[in-house]
Order: structure tokens, then sequence, then C-alpha cells
């Protein structure tokens, strides 16, 4: 029964949930609290005759402050001790500068370098030329907040839009190109779109795909596309990293080429009816795709207020701060002690 | 050294005041604990050899993870929401210093989504690329747990040195496979520490069929999903052998094949898990609560000791209430329950007698 009833007050209390302790030991130190209540006879001065005394109010005040604070001593260190954290919390951030969701392509061709011949520097595959110019991207722009989704198949948040930067480089070192050959650009994009529809439009949006290819979407998908596009106020920047014997977007087709088989350019055309500011980079070496991120990195917004999960609050120092101040007090009290009779 | 010593406690007493000897211990005890928690207040802390945990989380996210067989607060909740939950608890759970590395696993390998970083720092990163992993996250739709579980002990050393490997699955290998054709663990039994964690229920369930919109849009029959045990070479090839009963070839249609004609279904394969723990030497436990996995995350053989920013309050707290102990003791040191403890030990109280006469002689 005392189990039962214990566990439903820890429940209740959240313990564990919303709140914990680093420590449980310090909690046998609790008890020492009653020690100035129960011990009697403290140090005193021994006199023929108690009872002709007068009644003393403000000495018998002192001496219950004393005892609270000596109390609240052992109490307020104890608990300094365990270590009472709040979990979970939210904390309010201003962030500045723009949202920025960077799409990153990471289906197999992405292993191949731009140029099949040439030295090593010249054959980098593309996914590591895609990696340190988002590296460097990352690095720039010091109050957007960014995000990373990437997609081969299907699409993966690898970071969370937010202010954490060495997150998004931790997740752009961690991304090799794997996953199977198809590139699901819709379904890539429409995630990271997804990011901008919990937030106010404050400013400037970015979604910047990365991509080597383009993939055919049928009509209902462009359709959802472009209202997502609409909707969140979102400009797009596609940096194409061209492979050697891939399409050009910046000549216009012949008049004989059929449109079907260059997804990309088809990609590419769809992308220019979106009516949200449209770039396109075209990449065929490393240092062209610098262009873009300056581009990118200009852009501004408005400070925006929101909320932000952290791990634990820390509620140790106001234990310690109370302890701190009892002590005070009872430095003030024993120095009031005397020390001899005064007549 | 002497004069120094002499002058250090002519000053000392001209700070508590002529005094009683057990007043001035009373008084320098009160003295020390304000000087400890003075310094307390500014937030002390040093770079120290410190418990930390390094851990990589791999997540199933094959559909099988979809089937809603916990029961929490009432509603059923899915083995992925479940694995979710506990690597969140974790996550809020380790220490300052620790690092964390997620992945998700489908089909044969293990994706790395972020590499180590520390936790605390990027709580909220990570709080919420957990929360976001998802079965639609999924490139395919196999799931192949051996070939899955080493894939993640493989990558665990590139990520870092004392990286261990927490992997959430259900075990459910699907399509079924031909156990002549599993890899085996190429690396040293125990190279990498960590733990198998079992999810769901050994009754087998259907499997949901989700929609685009998570929404339950029917469950798998067995008509669907993919049924054929064997693959390659048949170890009987004499066509006698297979007229007496023998089709190993064919047996993964033949009838009575038990596993075969449940592959719709979904259960916690404890005895695969188990299995492939011994193989890696990780630890296989199933998980029934959320909370269970910070408790294995922290626990013995986990740790890795590492220089990271420790605080250093609770050093100056603990001197500081014994210190204020000191503090009472003394104060009442004419109380009965002192003569109580002469009484008892006679031996153990000689030191403040001593200092009790001599208070007595000054007042």
């Amino acid at each position: 029964m005392w189990d039962e009833g214990l566990q439903t007050a820890i429940l209740a209390s959240g313990f564990g949930e919303h709140w914990g302790l680093m420590q449980l030991w310090p909690l046998i130190l609790l008890p020492l609290a009653v020690l100035p209540w129960v011990l009697q006879d403290k140090l005193s001065f021994s006199h023929p005759a108690l009872q002709g005394l007068p009644a003393d109010p403000l000495s018998v005040w002192l001496e219950r402050s004393w005892k609270v604070a000596a109390s609240l001593f052992i109490l307020a260190l104890s608990m300094a001790l365990t270590g009472p954290y709040l979990k979970s919390q939210m904390i309010e951030k201003v962030g500045r500068g723009a949202h920025v969701m960077i799409v990153l392509d990471r289906s197999a061709s992405m292993n191949e370098p731009f140029v099949k011949k040439g030295d090593v520097q010249a054959r980098l595959p593309k996914m590591q030329v895609a990696r340190n110019v988002l590296k460097t991207l990352v690095q720039q722009g010091h109050d957007d907040l960014m995000g990373m989704v990437t997609f081969s198949t299907s699409p993966i948040l690898a970071a969370p839009l937010g202010t954490d930067r060495a997150f998004v480089q931790a997740a752009l070192d961690a991304t090799e190109a794997g996953g199977m050959g198809f590139t699901a650009v819709a379904r890539g994009l429409g995630m990271a779109l997804d990011y901008f529809a919990d937030q106010p439009v404050t400013g400037a949006r970015a979604i910047v795909l990365v991509s080597d290819g383009g993939a055919h979407l049928d009509g209902k998908t462009q359709d959802m596309l472009r209202a997502m596009v609409m909707r969140q106020q979102a400009s797009l920047y596609w940096i194409y990293l061209r492979s050697e014997n891939g399409v050009s977007l910046k000549q216009s087709l012949g008049e004989d080429e059929n449109i079907d088989a260059y997804p990309e350019y088809a990609l590419h055309e769809y992308f220019q009816t979106l009516n949200v500011p449209y770039h396109m980079y075209e990449a065929e070496n490393p240092e062209a795709v610098l262009a873009a991120v300056n581009d990118i990195s200009k852009l501004k917004n408005k400070p925006t207020r929101y909320l932000e999960p952290v791990s634990r609050q820390d509620l140790s120092q106001y234990a310690y701060a109370m302890a701190w101040l009892v002590t005070a007090v009872l430095l003030g009290l024993t120095g009031l002690e005397l020390k001899r009779w005064q007549t | 050294m002497q004069f120094r010593f002499n002058a250090w406690a002519r000053q000392l007493r001209m700070l508590v005041g002529a005094d009683s000897r057990l007043n001035v211990w009373r008084k320098l005890s009160l003295i020390t604990a304000f000087c400890l928690l003075t310094i307390a207040l500014l937030k002390p802390h040093a770079e120290l050899p410190n418990r930390v945990y390094d851990w990589y989380f791999v997540v199933d996210i094959t559909q099988s993870m979809n089937v809603p067989d916990y029961q929490v607060a009432g509603k059923s909740i899915s083995r992925l929401q479940m694995a979710k939950q506990s690597i969140r608890k974790t996550l809020s759970a380790l220490p300052c210093g620790s690092q964390v590395a997620l992945g998700m696993f489908t089909e044969r390998n293990v994706v790395n989504v972020v590499e180590p970083v520390e936790v605390c720092a990027h709580f909220a990163a990570l709080d919420q690329t957990v929360a976001s992993m998802d079965w639609r996250m999924a490139w395919a739709a196999d799931s192949f747990i051996a070939h899955g579980l080493y894939n993640a002990l493989e990558q665990a050393p590139q990520l870092g040195k004392q990286v261990r490997v927490m992997f959430f699955t259900d075990g459910q290998q699907a399509p079924p496979a031909n156990p002549k054709y599993m890899p085996t663990y190429a690396g040293k039994l125990g190279d990498v520490p960590g733990y198998v964690v079992g999810m769901g229920k050994t009754t087998p369930s259907k499997i949901p069929k989700l929609d685009e919109k998570n929404a339950v849009a029917g469950y798998w029959e067995q008509e669907e999903v993919q049924r054929f045990g064997n693959f390659g070479m048949a170890e009987t090839l004499s066509v006698l052998a297979m007229e007496h009963g023998q089709h190993d070839r064919n047996s993964g249609q033949g009838p009575g094949a038990e596993l075969l004609s449940n592959a719709h279904l979904s259960a916690l394969d404890e005895q695969n898990l188990n299995r492939l723990a011994n193989a890696t030497g990780l630890h296989y436990v199933r998980l029934e609560q959320a909370a269970q996995s910070s408790r294995w995350a922290t626990g013995l053989g986990m740790t890795a000791w590492r220089w990271a920013d420790t605080d250093l309050r609770p050093w100056l707290a603990a001197p500081a209430i014994v210190c204020g102990l000191l503090y009472l003791v003394l104060t009442f040191a004419g109380s009965t329950w002192y003569k109580w403890m002469a009484q008892r030990w006679p031996g153990t109280t000689q030191a403040m007698r001593t200092l009790k006469i001599s208070s007595k002689q000054h007042v």
C-alpha cells in the first residue's frame, strides 16, 4: 500500500518526467534539518535566578530565526547537492537573418566526379564538392537559421531549422552518397518547406537545392509543390552540379529535342513558373558554386522570436544562493551572541 | 615560520574576537562554510576527467516498427514512437560532455544522419532530429537485421574511439532469409560494446499499412508479402530425394512452412536478436518502458572517461555542510545530548570535553 501511495505521489509530482535529480544520496542529509529544533541547551552562562530576569521577546525571536536559518542551511545545501533540474524546457530565443533550408541530393550519382578525366583534384566526387561548398555556406551566414534535408528515394531530416551551426556541420560530415539511384526532388523539397510551415513569415526564406540531376514531376506533384512554395513564400536556389555529359540549363533546347529526355531541363522550366524568386547556379567546377553561396549569405531578415528546447535547466543555483544567504544570517546572529554577562 | 603562524593566529583572533576556544572553532567553521558557499556562487567549473557516454543510436524504421503494440497511459503507440521516446529520454539523461550520433536502418544498411555531437550544446537539434524520424524516410522496404547491425558496428569505430551502439529493432526479418546466405560478423567479438534493444511484444500482430499522412490504410496480407525463404543453390540435387519429399529449394513456398505463412505478421524475434547479440558481443535487452534505455545508456561498462567541463560546486558544498554540522554540534556542546554521548563513548568526546573545559574557564 505504501509503495502504491509513493508511486502515485512520484507520478503526480512529475519526477523523472518534468524534473529530476542528478544524485539521490544527499537526500539522506535532509532529516538533519530537525537538529536545531530537537537539540536543547545551548552554551549558556550560569545564573543564580533566571526567574529574576525580565522576559526578552526580541531574544526569543532571534532564537527562533536562528533555528530556522540553521534548518534552512542544511535543507538548502542537501538540495543543492542533489542537483535538481527541469527537463526539456523551452527557452525563448531571438533569431535574425534568413531561414535557409538546404536540400541535398544523396542519390548514387553524386558519387561520380564532375569529369572523368584529369588529375585527382579535378576528379573529386560531386558529393564532396557539394559538401565543401555547403560547409562554406554554413560557416558564412552568422545570423541565419539553417537546416538540412537529404534525399534519395525518400527525404531524411538531417538537421532541423535552427541556429545550431555545428549540428548542420556534423550532419554534413555524415552525408555520403548512398541509397538508390532515384532522385525524389519533390519529396525533399516538400519536407524542407514543411519546416517553414510552423513559423510566421518574417522575411527571407530560402530553399537551397543541391543536386546533380532532375526528376520528372507529374502534374499533381507539380501543383502541390507550387501551392506549398507559394504559401511559404520561399525563394529557391538550385545549385545544379552538372556532370560532364549533362545538359546545360543555360542554353535553350533545340527545336528537335524532346524535353522529356532531359528531366533537369524540365525541372528548370517548372521552377521558373513557380512565381517565387528562383536562381539557378550551374556548377561545372567547384569554384562556380561559390557565387551561389555569396548570394544566399546576403539574404536578410527581421528579428524573430522562437522557442528552442534545452536539455535541462539547472535549479541548484537557487539552493546555493539560499544556503549562502542563511549562512550570512547565521554569521550575523552568532555575532550578536553575548560573550560574557553584561550589566 | 613559527612567527608567521603566530601572526596569522593573532589576526584570526581579532576576527572572531577574544573568545573561548570552543567559540573560536564554532565561528571558524561557520566562516569557512560562508567562504566556501561564496566561491560556489561564482559557479566554478573546470576541465576534469569525467564520466561521459558516447552513443550511436540506430533506429529501425522499417514498416514492422509501425506495429502499435506498446501501451502507454491507455493509448497504444507504435514501436517506432516508443524507440524515439526512449532515445529522447536518454538524451536528457546523458551527462554534459557525452556525444551522440544518430542513424537509421532499413534494407541492409544504416544511414548515419549526424556525426557525434555534444549532447547538451546540441540538445535542441538532436531532440528534433530524433522526433522527426519516420518510417517514410525509409529508402527501401526490406529489413535484413543482421546486415544492418553489422553495418552499424562497422560505422561505430569511424565515428569515435569510444562510441557504443544502441540498436532499436524488433528483429523482424523481411523477407525471410536463407540462413546459409547470411553474413558473419567480421569484427572482433565485443569490440564495440552496446545494446540490441528488442522492441514490441512476442505475440505476432498485423503490420499496418500507413498512407502518406500516417493514417492506417489497411494491413499487410499474407498474399502481399514476399515469402521465398530459400534462394541460391539447393543442397539436394538428386531427383530421387526431391521425390521423397525433400525439396529445400522450393521449401519456401512449400506447405507447412510456418514461419513463412506468418511472414505478414510481426512479433519481437527475441531468438534472432539474442543470436545476433551473441555473435557481436552486444547485450540483448527488451524495452518495456521508455525510461529503461537511459539506465542502460548510463550503465556500468558503457562509460567513456574524457576531459570534460565539470561543475565544482558539489565539491565546495560537501565541506560546507560538514562545517555547518560542526557549527551546530559545537553550539549544543553543553546539552544533555552531549552528556549522553559522553557517557556512551567517553573516548570520542574527549576532544570536545577539553574544548568545553577551556570554554568554562573563559566564562
